[in-house]
């Protein structure tokens, strides 16, 4: 069964196919990487998942729902890290996640902030005076707290410095293996994607130009020549396209 | 989902709610310190009689002329600071990624505004008047059992003025946290309000004839005409008529129905817009 599944999924803005004709399914319980140079669409792409942007042609299924717009339901089976800083500044981290743990069935408190404070997260602090590092560690927090079926990160180790980017990657790893749940993980550092993805997708301009294993991503690209690394794919794919 | 969207309204906004209960206070709260500190403002209230209680007491009831007119800009300011914060800094799609319904969160927020805006309003109108009585009380020459019928008259109007004026300012406020959650620039929304303020205020000041006003400050002043009777040692105050029926909440001859329902319709119509307008909006 697929955790996700679109079909021809367009976004257009003005005149800029952010996504265009996107197909892909993700497996459930599997991690999917999404590798793509900034402004290739990744984003618009987790953002059409969400349902946080409305396609302007194509389907989208997630978790078995079709998503054509807002579903708030789905928030109960999944958690969503932003690239975008948008939590409410004035919020200290422990009363965001009491506000969202209020709201969720489902919400494991003791895990959300054990979580947190695993993560050495300072959670009396206004979100608004929280680094980089910190804020997406909060962001975690938000997207595991209920235990949900699916989580859609986009770009989460951006910004980290390598001790940040390992401890995150690292929690994910560990919950990926307790819960079995579906990742999605948009990132341009090809060796996060490499190290935690079962699948990967590479975009340019909006368009997905290699789908698969990342193994079968990798011997395609490497086209009969000796084994390349999941970097070397991705750059042979881009110069493919470019060309 | 009410009380966690209550207590977010309420850390965000307390400081604006509290300066709004200020501002609709002005009005007696300037003339207590006047009475306070000027020998000639307390003149008139120098040798009180109840006749000159009569003339002075219907005279806070004009604080609902205020709220509907030159304080609906603290109304609509309030409105307008409802959404436009977090529209801005896109802080509401943290919302929008609770499992809850979009539409919920508006009218949740708009119910919360819209109550503490009527609240403010109705208990300003009916702080006034009872405040200037408090202070007539305190110069020892009115007495409650020869002024408390009429006392109990104004109140009345000023009850019937202030939930009018609570009304007028639940629309103008559902109207300005639409503005607020529409238009992206906050210049451009406060220039949009102010305009949406000024027609409102000109329509609210052009429509007292619907409610059986001869104009716009009759409307305010004066009681219901009937049979009432204020006995005492005074006569019918010269400037207002006060004596008349009360004007029970029931009877809808005095209340108005149409007019009435519209602020109540055109709140329903802007928190129905708003609604739309969170269901359309995307995290670009």
């Amino acid at each position: 069964m697929n955790a996700i599944e679109t079909h021809a999924l367009t976004r257009v803005f003005g005149k800029t196919r952010a996504v265009d004709a996107a197909s892909l399914a993700v497996p459930a319980g599997t991690v999917f990487g999404l590798l793509g140079a900034n402004g290739a669409g990744k984003s618009t792409l987790l953002k059409l998942l969400t349902g946080h942007l409305r396609p302007t042609n194509g389907t989208i299924s997630v978790l078995g729902e079709a998503v054509s717009g807002p579903r708030p339901a789905l928030w109960e089976r999944m958690g969503y890290v932003a690239q975008s800083r948008y939590l409410p500044g004035w919020m200290t981290g422990i009363e965001c996640l009491r506000f969202a743990g209020a709201l969720h069935r489902g919400w494991d408190g003791g895990k959300a902030e054990g979580l947190a404070r695993r993560l050495d997260f300072p959670l009396n602090a206004r979100i608004r005076d929280l680094s980089r590092g910190h804020y997406v560690r909060l962001q975690i927090a938000l997207a595991m707290g209920h235990n949900p079926e699916l989580i859609l990160l986009d770009e989460p180790t951006s910004g980290l410095d390598p001790v940040g980017r390992h401890e995150l990657l690292g929690i994910l790893v560990e919950e990926i293996g307790r819960r079995g749940c579906t990742v999605v993980i948009s990132s341009h550092l090809v060796e996060d994607i490499e190290r935690l993805a079962d699948t990967v997708a590479i975009m340019e301009a909006g368009r997905i130009v290699a789908c698969g294993p990342v193994d079968t991503v990798k011997s395609e690209a490497a086209n009969g020549a000796a084994t390349v690394s999941l970097e070397q794919a991705f750059f042979t794919y881009i110069n493919r396209r470019q060309s | 989902m009410m009380r966690q969207i209550v207590w977010k309204e309420w850390r965000e906004n307390r400081w604006k709610y509290g300066a709004l209960w200020l501002v609709f206070n002005l009005p007696i709260l300037a003339l207590s310190v006047l009475l306070g500190v000027s020998r000639a403002a307390r003149t008139p209230f120098a040798d009180l009689s109840n006749q000159t209680f009569m003339k002075y007491l219907p005279l806070p009831v004009f604080e609902s002329a205020a709220i509907v007119t030159v304080f609906l800009f603290a109304t609509g300011f309030l409105g307008l600071t409802t959404f436009l914060p977090e529209v801005e800094d896109k802080s509401v799609f943290f919302l929008f990624e609770q499992p809850l319904a979009r539409w919920r969160y508006a009218l949740a927020k708009i119910a919360n505004g819209a109550g503490h805006v009527a609240l403010a309003a109705l208990a300003a109108s009916l702080l006034a008047p009872a405040a200037v009585y408090g202070l007539m009380l305190l110069g020892g020459k009115v007495t409650v059992a020869a002024s408390g019928a009429a006392f109990g008259v104004v109140m009345a109007a000023a009850l019937r003025a202030g939930l009018w004026s609570a009304l007028v300012s639940i629309a103008a406020f559902a109207g300005c946290a639409l503005i607020g959650s529409v238009v992206p620039r906050w210049w451009l929304a406060t220039i949009a309000t102010f305009v949406f303020i000024i027609c409102l205020m000109n329509r609210v000041l052009s429509s007292s004839r619907f409610l059986g006003a001869a104009d716009f400050f009759d409307l305010f002043a004066s009681a219901p005409q009937g049979s009432y009777n204020v006995s005492g040692n005074f006569g019918t105050a010269n400037w207002l008529t006060v004596s008349g029926n009360l004007p029970l909440p029931t009877d809808f001859v005095h209340w108005h129905l149409l007019p009435t329902l519209t602020p109540v319709a055109l709140l329903c119509l802007f928190a129905a817009a708003i609604a739309w307008v969170f269901q359309r909006k995307e995290l670009r």
